[in-house]
C-alpha cells in the first residue's frame, strides 16, 4: 500500500486484518494523531470503542482515503478507571456523534468536546455514569436533555415530535425560532434504539443476517451487502461473480425506489400534486421489481454471507429489463415535468443551503454530501463486488440546496436505469450461492456499501475460537443528522418539512 | 385626553365655512397616515399600555377620517357626505372612550394582578381572572371594529362616508376616499392582529414567568368596566336609538337641518336599525349552534382519566416556552411592513457548527419620535437655552445672530417652546391651556377673516363683542 | 309578508346549506383525476361531517371557553353571512345597503374566535398557524375591500346583492378589462381565504407548514365538524361572490338560476382543483407578494373604472 504512515493499517473494504496488527496509540495523542490523518486527505469513517476485558475501552478509528479507495485504522487504549482522552470533536466536528456514542456507551469522556449530549438515551453498558451524569430511566425520554436555547423573552420553542403526523419514525426536533425563522435545531434521537449490535452477535449466522436486514428497513439490501461482505472478508470466502451482480441489481433497484419515493414526497411536501401521485406509483413499481426476485418487496432474505438465495433466470431478466425501460421512460418523464415546474423548483432552490466546507467538516456521505460538491461515493471510492467491473459515475451538486439533494437523485435515478438495463441483459455465469467456511480467528474485517443514503460500514471482530465477537454497524444517517440540523439555520420553518426530505436520515439506523 | 384635540377640531370646523377640498383631502390623508402608522406601532409593542397607546394614535386616525369625510362633503356640497363623515367620527369618538376606557381599565387590572405590563412574560390570565378576560375580549372586538358591537356601528358608517367619497366628482377626492376605504380595511385586519396578539398571549395558553401570583380583579373595577361593557354592546346592538343622537352633533358641526341628515343616511347605507335585526340573527345562531353542540357532546361524552394536554406530538415534558410568544406572532406581519416602520432585532444568531450563546431581542423605533419629535425637542431646547441666555454678552457671532431673530420671534418661539415642552412633559394642564390657546387664535383669524364669507351666522352672533 | 317571504326562502336556504362539502368533494375528485385516482367517494365530506357530530370531545386542561367558543361563533359568523351574500338567485335573505362591509367584518370576527381559540391551547402549532393565518388574513382585507369599491362604483350601490345583480352586467359592458381584474383578485382572495394552494395545502399532514389546519388541531367531536363544515361554506360564500361577479345577470327564475348556479360554483371548484393540481404551494414569504399582486390587480381595476365613471 503506497502512503501508509506509521501509526496507521491500510486496508481496503472487504479486506480481514489481523487485530493485533492495528497499530496502537497513545490515547493523549489519539486526537492529534487522527488530525494528522486528516490533514493528509483521510475523512473520519467511524470511530468507535470496544470494551477490553480488564474494563478500560479500546477506541478504533477509521479514516477513508476516497481518492485511492483504502482506509487506515489505528487504536488507542484507555485503560479502566481513566476513560478519558482529549476530544477530536474539539478540532474536527465529524467526530461529534462517535465521541457521544462513546460517551453513552462506555462512561468515556472526550474532554473539549462542545456537545457532549446524551446520543440515544441509553445507560452505558456496565452501569457507570456517562459524563452527564447517571441515566435515569423514568424521565421520559428526553425530558431533561441538556437543550440548547436562544436566550430572549421573544423567542419561542416549536417541539416536534416523538410522534408526527405522517408514518414516519419517532423522533425529536427542538426548534427555537422567532417568527418563521428557524434560529436553531436541535434532533434529539434515540427512540428506535434496540441494540443491534448485541443481536447481531447471535450464535445463529443466518439469524444474525436477518438481524443486519433490518437495521433500516429502507437500506435492506445496503447493510445487508456491508454485513456480508465484512463476514466473507473474515472467512476469506469469495462471492461468485453471479451473486455480485445480483447484489448489485437489488442495491441498485432498493437505490431506484428510494430516490424516486424521496422525490415524490418532496413534491408532496411543496404540494406538487401530479408528480407526488405518479413518482408515488413508481417507487412500487420498483418495489415489486425486488419482490419479484426475493418475494420481498424491500429485498429480505436475499442476500446471504456467501452469496444470494434467489437467481434470475434469462427470461426473467429480459422481461425485467423490458419493465425497465418502461419504467425509465415513465419515470424520467415524470421527473422532467417536476423539475421543469418553476413553481416547484422555486420552493427547492436556495432552501436549506449547506456549504461544501461545512458539510466536509461535519463528514457527510451520499447524496447529501455529493449535493454539496463531495465527491464521495463507495461504490466508485471503495469498489467491491460487481462495482470493481462496471462503473457509476458520481453524481454531483454544488449548491447544497434541497434543488442539489433533489437534483442528486434525479442523476442517480438515471445511472441506476442504465446500470440495472445494461446488467440485466449481460450477467455473468455461476452460482449464486456457496456458503462461507470459518471465520479466521483474532481479525478484523470491514464491509462498507452505498446504500442510497450514503456510506454504511460492519465492521467485524473474531475472537480466538473464530466466533464473531464484536460487531459495529454504522449507518451514514449518523454523519447527516448534524449536517440537517445546521442546513436549518436561518430557514423558514414552514420549509423544514422539504428540507427534512431532502435529506431523509434514517431514525432506526442512527439509533441502532 | 387626545380626544380634546378632536373636540377644538370640531368646534373649530363648526365655526369656519366649509374649508377648500384640499383641506378635506389633507385631513383624511392625515387619518389614513396615522391610523395605518398607529396600528402598526401598536403591533410591534412589548408593552401592554404603550400598545393600547399606539391604539388611540390609530382610533384619531379613523377620526380624521370621517372628519375629513365630512368636510369634503361640505366643500362639494354632498349632505350625505356630511352627515355620514361626521356622524360617523362622532360616533367613533364615543365608541373610543368607552371601548378604550374597557381596555385601560382590564389592561389596568393585568397590570397590578400581576405587577408587569410586559406582554411576553404574561400568559394564561383567562384562567385566574376569566371576569376580566372576556371584558378585554369584548373590548378588543369592539376596537377591531367586528360586529355585533359599537365599534363596527362607527367604523361602517365612515366606511359608508368612503364608499361614497369615491363617488365625488373630482377624481382626486374619489382617489383619496378609495385610499380610505382600503386604509381602513388594512387597519382593521392590523387591528385584529394585534389584539390577537394581545389576548392571545396575555390571557390564553400556558402562564409565563410573570403570571405566576396573579391576582383576582378587585370588584369595583370589575363594576366600573361592566357598565363600560355593557355601553359597548347596546351600542353595537341597538345602534338604532344612538345614531339619532349623532346627527344632533352633526347638525351642530355642519349646517345640516335635522331632515336633511335624516334623509342623508339611508342614501347610502341602511338605517342603523337593520343592523340590530343582523345582531339578534347572529346571537340566535350562537345560541342555537351552542344548544346543538352540547346536546351532541352530552350524547357522545368521553371519559377521561385525567385532564389532558394540549397534543404535542406526544413529547411529554413541554415548557410554557413552547408557545407562540407576542413578538413572534407580529414579527412576519411588522417584516412585511418593514418599508413603513423598520423593525429592528438585535440578533446574536447561533453560527458556529457546535451553537455558542445567543441571544435575540427585537423593538421597532417609533419614526416619529425619533425623525420628527426628537430633532424638534433638541432644536426647541436649544432654541430655550438661547431664549435664557439673551441677556448674556459673551456669545458666539452666530447664536446672537439667532438669538437676534429669535428676539423678533420671541412670544411666538415662547409659545411653541413650552407646548413642546408641556407635551414632553406630559403636564396636562398646560396641554389643555395651550389647546385653548390655539383655539383663540384660529378663532381670531376666523373674525378678522372671515367677515366676507357667508353661511356662519350663528358662531358670528356669539363674538359680536370682538374686535371688528 | 316577511313570515311568507321568509317561509318562502326555505328551500333555497337548505339548499345552500347543504351544498358547501359537495364542492371539497368536486375539488377532491378534480385532483384525484389529476393525480390519476379514483378518489374519495362522492359524498365523503358529508360522511366525515357525520362521523364527527357522533363524536366526543376532548379538551386540553389548557383551554379555556375561548376554546370552546371559537367554532360556534366563526359558525354562527358565517351563517349570518350567508344571509347577505347571494348564493343561487339575486336576492338575499337580510341584505341591506352597507351590508358588503357587514360580511367583510363577520367573516373577520370569524377568523379572530378561530385564531384566538388556537391561541388558546398554548401550543406553538396553533400559534404558528394562528399568526400565518392573522398576517394572510390582514394582508387579503384590503384587495377585497378595493375590489368591493370598483362594484361598489360600478354599480352605485353598497348592498352585495344589487353589487353583484344586474347592474354588474351593464358594468361588464362598460369597463370589461377593470371587471376582469376584479374576478382576478377575488380569486386569489378566494384562495387565500380558504387556504388553497398555493396558498395552503389543506392536504398536506405536516404541523409545520399548515395554516387553516394547524389552528385545529386541538378540535375534536362536533367542535371540529363545525370548524369543517365552516370552511366549507366560506368557500361556498367566497365562491358565489366570485361566481356572481363574473357572470352577472339578473334573477331569472329560481328553477333556472339555481341550477345554473351550482354548476358555476361546480366549475368554480374545478378550477380550484386545476389550480391544485397544476401548481407546487408557494413559499410562506411569498404568500404576501401574490396578496399584494391581489391588491395591484383590484387597484388597476378600481384606476380603470375611475376612469370611466368619473369621466
Amino acid at each position: 500500500m503506497n502512503g501508509t504512515r506509521p501509526g496507521w493499517l491500510a486496508l481496503r473494504q472487504g479486506q480481514a486484518v489481523d487485530v493485533s496488527s492495528i497499530p496502537l496509540v497513545d490515547a493523549d495523542d489519539f486526537a492529534s494523531h487522527m488530525l494528522a490523518g486528516r490533514g493528509r486527505g483521510g475523512r473520519l469513517a467511524n470511530l468507535f470503542g470496544r470494551r477490553l476485558p480488564d474494563g478500560g475501552v479500546r477506541l478504533f478509528a477509521f479514516l477513508a482515503f476516497d481518492t485511492d479507495a483504502r482506509i487506515e485504522v489505528c487504536a488507542a487504549d484507555l485503560p479502566h478507571g481513566k476513560l478519558t482522552y482529549p476530544s477530536v470533536t474539539a478540532h474536527w466536528p465529524a467526530a461529534q456523534a462517535f465521541e457521544r456514542e462513546l460517551a453513552e456507551q462506555y462512561g468515556v469522556f472526550p474532554v473539549g468536546h462542545a456537545w457532549l449530549k446524551p446520543l440515544r438515551y441509553h445507560g452505558t453498558d456496565d452501569g457507570s455514569a456517562a459524563p452527564w451524569g447517571p441515566f435515569e430511566a423514568s424521565e421520559p425520554i428526553p425530558g431533561n436533555y441538556p437543550f440548547y436555547r436562544v436566550e430572549g423573552e421573544e423567542v419561542h420553542e416549536v417541539a416536534v415530535g416523538p410522534v408526527h403526523a405522517g408514518i414516519i419514525e419517532p423522533g425529536h426536533f427542538r426548534f427555537q425560532c422567532h417568527g418563521e425563522e428557524v434560529l436553531h435545531l436541535e434532533v434529539v434521537l434515540g427512540y428506535q434504539h434496540r441494540g443491534i449490535e448485541r443481536l447481531l452477535l447471535h450464535p445463529n449466522a443466518t439469524r444474525s443476517a436477518i438481524v443486519a436486514e433490518t437495521i433500516a428497513g429502507d437500506a435492506t439490501v445496503g447493510h445487508a451487502l456491508a454485513y456480508c461482505t465484512a463476514l466473507e472478508a473474515l472467512a476469506g470466502a469469495r462471492v461468485s461473480l453471479r451473486a455480485s451482480a445480483l447484489r448489485g441489481i437489488a442495491l441498485e433497484l432498493e437505490r431506484l425506489a428510494n430516490h424516486v419515493g424521496d422525490l415524490g414526497a418532496l413534491c408532496t411536501d411543496v404540494a406538487f400534486l401530479p408528480a407526488s401521485a405518479y413518482l408515488g406509483r413508481l417507487r412500487g413499481e420498483y418495489l415489486n421489481l425486488t419482490l419479484e426476485i426475493c418475494g420481498n418487496r424491500f429485498g429480505r432474505n436475499l442476500l446471504r454471507p456467501g452469496g444470494v438465495r434467489f437467481d434470475i433466470s434469462t427470461t426473467m431478466a429480459d422481461s425485467m429489463r423490458e419493465r425497465l425501460r418502461r419504467l425509465e421512460r415513465e419515470t424520467l418523464e415524470v421527473l422532467d415535468l417536476m423539475f421543469s415546474q418553476s413553481s416547484v423548483l422555486a420552493r427547492f432552490e436556495g432552501t436549506g443551503k449547506l456549504s461544501e466546507e461545512r458539510a466536509d467538516e461535519i463528514g457527510m456521505v451520499g447524496p447529501a454530501a455529493r449535493a454539496c460538491g463531495l465527491r464521495r461515493d463507495v461504490r466508485c471510492d471503495h469498489p467491491h463486488g460487481v462495482f470493481q467491473f462496471s462503473h457509476i459515475p458520481i453524481a454531483v451538486e454544488t449548491t447544497g440546496d434541497v434543488y442539489a439533494r433533489a437534483a442528486v437523485r434525479w442523476l442517480e435515478v438515471q445511472r441506476s436505469l442504465e446500470f440495472l438495463v445494461e446488467l440485466l441483459g449481460n450477467k455473468p455465469e455461476g452460482p449464486v450461492f456457496e456458503p462461507i467456511g470459518r471465520l479466521r480467528p483474532n481479525a478484523m474485517a470491514l464491509g462498507m456499501a452505498e446504500t442510497w443514503r450514503g456510506e454504511s460500514m460492519h465492521v467485524a471482530f473474531t475472537d480466538e475460537a473464530g466466533k464473531l465477537a464484536f460487531l459495529k454497524v454504522k449507518d451514514p444517517s449518523i454523519h447527516n443528522w448534524f449536517g440537517l440540523a445546521l442546513a436549518l439555520r436561518g430557514v423558514a420553518i414552514s420549509d423544514f418539512p422539504v428540507c427534512n426530505k431532502s435529506f431523509n436520515l434514517s431514525y432506526a439506523g442512527h439509533d441502532l | 385626553m387626545i380626544k380634546t384635540g378632536i373636540y377644538g377640531l370640531l368646534r373649530v370646523l363648526s365655526w369656519l365655512p366649509p374649508l377648500p377640498r384640499t383641506c378635506a383631502l389633507v385631513m383624511v390623508a392625515f387619518g389614513v397616515v396615522s391610523g395605518v402608522l398607529g396600528v402598526l406601532y401598536a403591533l410591534a409593542q412589548h408593552d401592554l399600555k404603550r400598545l393600547l397607546a399606539y391604539h388611540s394614535v390609530e382610533n384619531i386616525g379613523i377620526i380624521g377620517m370621517g372628519i375629513g369625510m365630512g368636510m369634503l362633503g361640505g366643500a362639494l356640497g354632498k349632505p350625505a357626505l356630511v352627515a355620514l363623515g361626521y356622524g360617523g367620527a362622532l360616533l367613533h369618538v364615543l365608541n373610543h372612550a368607552l371601548f378604550k376606557g374597557l381596555l385601560f381599565l382590564s389592561a389596568g387590572a393585568v397590570i397590578q394582578a400581576t405587577g408587569t405590563g410586559e406582554i411576553d412574560r404574561l400568559g394564561g390570565l383567562a384562567r385566574k381572572t376569566p371576569v376580566n378576560a372576556a371584558f378585554f375580549l369584548l373590548a378588543a372586538i369592539s376596537i377591531c371594529g367586528l360586529p355585533p358591537l359599537n365599534g363596527f356601528v362607527g367604523e361602517w358608517i365612515v366606511y359608508g362616508a368612503l364608499f361614497e367619497g369615491t363617488r365625488s366628482v373630482p377624481r382626486l377626492s374619489a382617489g383619496v376616499s378609495a385610499l380610505g376605504v382600503v386604509s381602513l380595511a388594512l387597519m382593521g385586519g392590523l387591528a385584529l392582529a394585534c389584539f390577537v396578539k394581545v389576548f392571545g398571549v396575555v390571557f390564553l395558553g400556558k402562564e409565563r414567568t410573570g403570571t405566576r401570583v396573579a391576582r383576582a380583579t378587585p370588584g369595583a373595577m370589575r363594576a366600573g368596566m361592566g357598565v363600560l361593557a355593557v355601553l359597548c354592546v347596546a351600542i353595537g346592538v341597538l345602534p338604532g336609538l344612538i345614531v339619532p343622537l349623532t346627527g344632533a352633533g352633526v347638525q351642530v358641526i355642519a349646517d345640516l337641518g335635522p331632515m336633511e341628515f335624516e334623509r342623508a343616511l339611508p342614501s347610502v347605507l341602511a338605517p342603523a336599525g337593520r343592523l340590530s335585526l343582523l345582531a339578534m340573527v347572529f346571537f340566535g345562531l350562537i345560541a342555537t349552534l351552542a344548544v346543538v353542540r352540547r346536546g351532541l357532546i352530552q350524547k357522545n361524552a368521553v371519559a377521561l382519566p385525567s385532564p389532558v394536554a394540549t397534543w404535542g406530538c406526544g413529547y411529554a415534558a413541554a415548557t410554557p416556552r413552547m408557545q407562540y410568544t407576542a413578538s413572534s406572532f407580529a414579527w412576519s406581519l411588522l417584516s412585511s411592513f418593514r418599508a413603513l416602520l423598520c423593525p429592528e432585532r438585535r440578533l446574536h444568531a447561533p453560527a458556529a457548527v457546535f451553537s455558542e450563546a445567543a441571544h435575540l431581542e427585537s423593538h421597532t423605533v417609533d419614526m416619529a419620535e425619533q425623525d420628527l419629535f426628537a430633532p424638534l425637542f433638541r432644536a426647541a431646547s436649544r432654541v430655550s437655552r438661547m431664549i435664557q441666555t439673551l441677556s448674556w454678552t459673551g456669545e458666539p457671532a452666530m447664536e446672537r445672530r439667532s438669538a437676534r431673530a429669535s428676539e423678533r420671534l420671541r412670544p411666538f418661539v415662547a409659545v411653541v417652546v413650552g407646548a413642546t415642552a408641556a407635551v414632553r412633559r406630559g403636564s396636562i394642564h398646560v396641554y389643555v391651556a395651550f389647546i385653548a390657546f390655539t383655539l383663540l387664535v384660529v378663532f381670531a383669524i376666523e373674525v378678522w377673516v372671515a367677515p366676507g364669507a357667508e353661511g356662519h351666522s350663528a358662531p358670528i352672533s356669539v363674538m359680536q363683542g370682538a374686535p371688528q | 309578508m316577511t313570515v311568507l317571504r321568509a317561509i318562502g326562502a326555505v328551500p333555497e336556504a337548505v339548499a345552500v346549506l347543504a351544498l358547501p362539502p359537495m364542492l371539497l368533494s368536486i375539488i377532491a375528485k378534480t385532483k384525484a383525476w389529476f393525480g390519476g385516482r379514483d378518489g374519495p367517494p362522492w359524498l365523503q365530506p358529508y360522511y366525515d361531517l357525520m362521523k364527527l357530530l357522533r363524536k366526543g370531545v376532548v379538551y386540553s386542561r389548557t383551554t379555556t371557553w375561548v376554546f370552546r367558543a371559537g367554532p360556534i361563533v366563526n359558525l354562527a359568523a358565517l351563517l349570518c353571512a350567508a344571509t347577505l351574500i347571494p348564493v343561487f338567485s339575486d336576492d338575499t335573505l337580510l341584505g341591506f345597503g352597507g351590508d358588503v362591509i357587514l360580511i367583510a367584518y363577520l367573516l373577520a370576527l370569524g377568523r379572530m374566535l378561530t385564531v384566538l381559540a388556537a391561541m388558546d391551547t398554548g401550543s406553538s402549532f396553533e400559534g404558528m398557524g394562528a399568526s400565518r393565518e392573522v398576517t394572510f388574513g390582514t394582508m387579503s382585507e384590503p384587495a377585497l375591500f378595493l375590489s368591493f369599491v370598483v362594484l361598489a362604483l360600478a354599480t352605485k350601490s353598497l348592498s352585495l346583492a344589487e353589487m353583484l345583480g344586474a347592474p354588474l352586467q351593464a358594468a361588464w359592458g362598460d369597463v370589461a378589462p377593470a371587471m376582469l381584474l376584479v374576478v382576478a383578485a377575488l380569486l386569489i382572495v378566494l384562495l387565500t381565504e380558504t387556504c388553497r394552494v398555493p396558498v395552503d395545502d389543506p392536504a398536506t399532514h405536516l404541523e409545520l407548514t399548515m395554516i387553516h389546519e394547524v389552528m385545529v388541531l386541538d378540535h375534536s367531536g362536533p367542535d371540529f365538524a363545525y370548524i369543517t363544515y365552516a370552511a366549507a361554506l366560506k368557500f361556498l360564500l367566497l365562491g358565489s361572490i366570485l361566481v356572481h361577479a363574473a357572470l352577472p345577470h339578473a334573477s331569472w327564475a329560481l328553477w333556472i338560476d339555481a341550477p345554473l348556479r351550482v354548476v358555476e360554483l361546480a366549475v368554480l371548484a374545478m378550477l380550484v382543483g386545476v389550480i391544485e393540481s397544476s401548481l407546487a404551494r408557494l413559499r410562506l414569504q411569498r404568500v404576501s407578494l401574490l396578496l399584494a399582486g391581489a391588491f395591484v390587480l383590484s387597484g388597476l381595476a378600481a384606476v380603470l373604472t375611475f376612469y370611466r365613471t368619473h369621466a
